[in-house]
């Protein structure tokens, strides 16, 4: 149920036109005082500090304040976006009280500055097969790689040995060698 | 010589009839009808009635046929006023007495007294509604608060006392629940006071009650509290 229903007083021409009305109206909302609490309310992103948000309300004649100071984003559980300025998302009033506003949703059309997601482990895909590779471990490898190849000094006639020797020897930063290669597995994002 | 002090008078003025209704919690409000056509001063005013003295403002009034009629509610009238919208945000929890401090500035009334049941500190957040004062401030404090009869609102239960004075039962309606009394005490005649007379077998306890004065006599209509 949404405040709409019982519009705020002064707004309701019929509270003025119809005493009686008015304050049957009146009367009950005053049995329900926190019945605006019990709505879910769009309002405008203006401004983001971690995961707060200070917000200015779309529609003045609903009587609901600027919630301008860090209101918690509690969307689905680790998911913490950074939206911007401008943005629509939708608070609602925990326990329709008016101590406990929370963004739970953000509008759909706007893209997010950045969706940061906490998880143990985090799936991607219907059918998950592995750890997806982190890019600066993948690049680490491919450098340790480069030097070795591009600092290897050939030897005539010896059938490779001493590239061999370069790629394999753990104190010569052997590319091969374990303990030396590094692992480019995600800890926790895996993916189809 | 000097002016006797009439029994019943609104801001001075004598008072030809009335009937005051003290609910258990929120604002009396009384029915008032002047001898006079008088104007009546704004902002609050006594409301006397024999013993009783209570602080109200009138809110709506007419004169007509050489007498007024008004009607007058407890406090400033303020609490029936819209407050604006409002956001309160504090780490460390928003102290109550600054939320009600805040309301009652705006709506003209006496910041309330808050009661040792009300905690002091609200939520870490207060999203207040463009809505009655009286509303918000049930929001803040709950349903129980009162206007006590110097005018002021009290935030919380109210203390109750066994009325000692003497009255007189006149009517006792078991199915309604309803007593109607005549004493000289009307000041102890208060919701959550209980009384206990010789023609009743066990104490009872005041839920809300009507003082009606018509012509010479007054009489108070006690509805009871459900047992």
């Amino acid at each position: 149920m949404s405040a709409a229903l019982l519009p705020p007083p002064g707004s309701d021409s019929t509270s003025t036109l119809d005493r009686f009305r008015g304050a049957l109206a009146t009367f009950i909302r005053e049995q329900f005082p926190f019945l605006t609490f019990a709505g879910a309310y769009e309002y405008v992103v203006v401004s983001q500090a971690g995961q707060t948000l200070s917000l200015a309300a779309t529609d003045p004649t609903l009587g609901l304040p600027a919630l301008g100071g860090k209101v918690p984003i509690r969307m689905a559980a680790g998911i913490q976006p950074t939206l911007p300025p401008g943005s629509k998302c939708i608070v609602q009033f925990v326990n329709g009280r008016p101590s406990r506003p929370i963004v739970i949703a953000a509008d759909e059309q706007v893209t997010p500055t950045k969706v940061q997601v906490n998880a143990i482990a985090v799936e991607l895909g219907a059918v998950v097969t592995g750890y997806v590779a982190l890019a600066a471990k993948v690049d680490a490898n491919f450098t340790t790689l480069f030097n070795n190849l591009t600092s290897w000094t050939p030897v005539s006639n010896d059938g490779g040995a001493a590239l061999k020797a370069v790629l394999t020897n753990p104190l010569l930063g052997g590319y091969l060698a374990t303990g030396v290669k590094q692992l480019t597995a995600a800890a926790t994002v895996k993916a189809q | 010589m000097t002016t006797p002090t009439p029994f019943a008078a609104l801001a001075g003025l004598p008072i030809l009839k009335a009937d005051i209704h003290i609910p258990y919690y929120g604002l009396w409000t009384a029915s008032v009808h002047l001898y006079q056509s008088a104007p009546i001063p704004p902002g609050p005013i006594p409301l006397t009635l024999g013993s009783l003295s209570l602080v109200g403002t009138v809110v709506r009034a007419a004169s007509f046929a050489g007498g007024t009629s008004a009607l007058v509610v407890g406090g400033s009238g303020g609490w029936r006023k819209v407050v604006t919208p409002r956001y309160y945000e504090a780490p460390s929890g928003i102290p109550v007495a600054m939320l009600l401090s805040d309301m009652a500035n705006e709506a003209v009334e006496p910041t309330p007294v808050v009661g040792p049941t009300i905690a002091p500190v609200y939520g870490q957040y207060f999203a207040r509604e463009n809505a009655r004062a009286s509303r918000v401030l049930a929001q803040v404090v709950g349903p129980a608060w009162w206007v006590q009869n110097t005018g002021v609102v009290f935030c919380g239960p109210r203390t109750p006392a066994a009325i000692a004075s003497p009255f007189v039962l006149r009517h006792f309606s078991g199915a309604d629940g309803r007593i109607v009394v005549a004493s000289e005490f009307l000041g102890d005649w208060v919701p959550g006071n209980t009384f206990l007379g010789p023609t009743l077998d066990a104490p009872r306890t005041i839920a809300s009650l009507r003082h009606v004065l018509e012509g010479a006599s007054v009489r108070t209509e006690v509805f009871l509290q459900a047992s």
